[in-house]
């Protein structure tokens, strides 16, 4: 019996980085303390304008595959998850496969899909690994949500940052049957809380809001309706953390750590007491960061390992949430 | 909870110096922005008023909300 497993992650955060301070000096409105003390994050990444999303994944998969002599080619599988791809066409997951120099019998595919995604690609190397489709995975997330925002627009330039992540996934022999359960949850209702209008092919002459924005906010670049999607997270976190842990059959005392996607800090601190988990047990790591979309949790994940603290064997809670509305949360052991 | 205790918490999440009365108008508070109106969903949340953002949108003044959290909010 075989079992899939995170074997290692590795993060990559863009040099350029817009501070507190800078949104400051900038702002009419927005204080650099305000800020912090609101949202709990003082630094974001920012892409420089010739880097794009595969960049920061590549950066963070060359980070991780350096790690183990030649393991490039044993890889079967690639996922990437990005809302700013290179092209419509072709894929970055093909341009990232030549680049890392994957076997050209690799499987590698995008997909569209923002804070929740890391969780969504899990259970996809999961099912391709342990239907024996795949026998080692590579998992990256890239986001630029910066090439998305107006300059002016302070409720996205706080909140978000640029990052990339790549975890490696592998099969394990195991005699226990796997523990943890995936649940996973969508809503288009809510496709309007966090948009880029025009983006794609539908014509934004075509697609005006059912709502009008709030003034001075565009409606061809990245709009977001915090206090919507707070609304929805209200109702869809909890219900999807009790789910997950019934389809488990485990209890919050039976798990080690939570990783929720770290949107902001508010949120993070109302849902830690809403689902009902141990403040020690409950990960808030974005202060250097800002809300990485897809990278948080592997980002937090990431850290977790590297300072010790998530060990092998450990209980693992991930809760990915937001734009499409998009929402899954999954059981793992480490 | 009591329509004072209410106010109170409302002056502290919206960041008012002054008082603010049933009759205070929300688009007249610097604090009624995306973060006030998060802070207000999280205190509607937690005392257990179930209400949509949309309706919390639809308030103009404090009284409005204070309608909107029904009997959980009295006096």
């Amino acid at each position: 019996m075989h079992r899939f497993f995170v074997s290692d992650i590795a993060y990559y955060i863009p040099e350029s980085r817009l501070t507190n301070d800078d949104v400051e000096k900038s702002s009419a409105r927005w204080s650099s303390d305000e800020i912090y003390k609101k949202i709990g994050i003082r630094t974001r990444g920012i892409a420089a304008d010739h880097e794009t999303a595969s960049d920061l994944a590549f950066c963070a998969a060359r980070k991780l595959l350096s790690k183990c002599d030649s393991i490039e080619s044993s890889i079967d599988l690639l996922l990437f998850c990005t809302q700013s791809p290179d092209y419509a066409l072709p894929a970055s997951a093909c341009v990232l496969q030549e680049r890392l120099g994957l076997p050209t019998d690799c499987f590698a595919i995008d997909f569209n899909q923002g804070c929740s995604g890391y969780v969504y690609g899990l259970a996809m190397a999961r099912a391709m690994l342990e239907s024996g489709d795949a026998s080692r995975a590579l998992l990256l997330t890239g986001e630029t949500y910066s090439k998305w925002m107006a300059h002016d627009d302070e409720t996205v330039r706080t909140v978000f940052g640029d990052a990339g992540s790549a975890t490696l996934l592998e099969l394990l022999p195991c005699d226990a049957p796997e523990m943890g359960a995936f649940v996973y949850g969508t809503d288009g209702r809510g496709r309007e809380r966090l948009i880029v209008r025009g983006s794609g092919s539908r014509r934004l002459e075509d697609d005006a809001p059912s709502t009008p924005l709030p003034e001075g906010r565009r409606v061809d670049r990245l709009f977001m309706d915090g206090p919507a999607i707070f609304d929805f997270t209200l109702d869809a976190v909890p219900k999807a953390v009790e789910k997950v842990l019934t389809k488990s059959s485990m209890t919050v005392e039976e798990i080690d750590w939570v990783v929720f996607h770290q949107a902001n800090r508010f949120m993070l601190d109302h849902l830690r007491r809403r689902c009902g988990i141990p403040r020690e047990k409950f990960v808030i790591d974005m202060e250097d960061y800002g809300n990485t979309v897809s990278n948080t949790i592997p980002i937090a994940l990431a850290n977790l390992v590297n300072d010790g603290r998530l060990k092998r064997s450990e209980k693992v809670m991930l809760v990915g949430y937001g734009v499409g509305y998009s929402w899954a949360a999954c059981i793992i052991d480490w | 909870m009591t329509k004072d205790e209410f106010v109170e918490e409302l002056t502290a999440i919206l960041n008012e110096d002054g008082a603010l009365s049933a009759e205070t108008v929300l688009d007249d508070l610097e604090g009624w922005d995306s973060t006030g109106v998060l802070g207000v969903i999280a205190l509607l949340d937690e005392i257990g008023a179930n209400v949509g953002v949309d309706d919390l949108r639809a308030c103009k003044t404090i009284g409005d909300l204070i309608l909107l959290t029904g009997d959980k909010v009295k006096g």
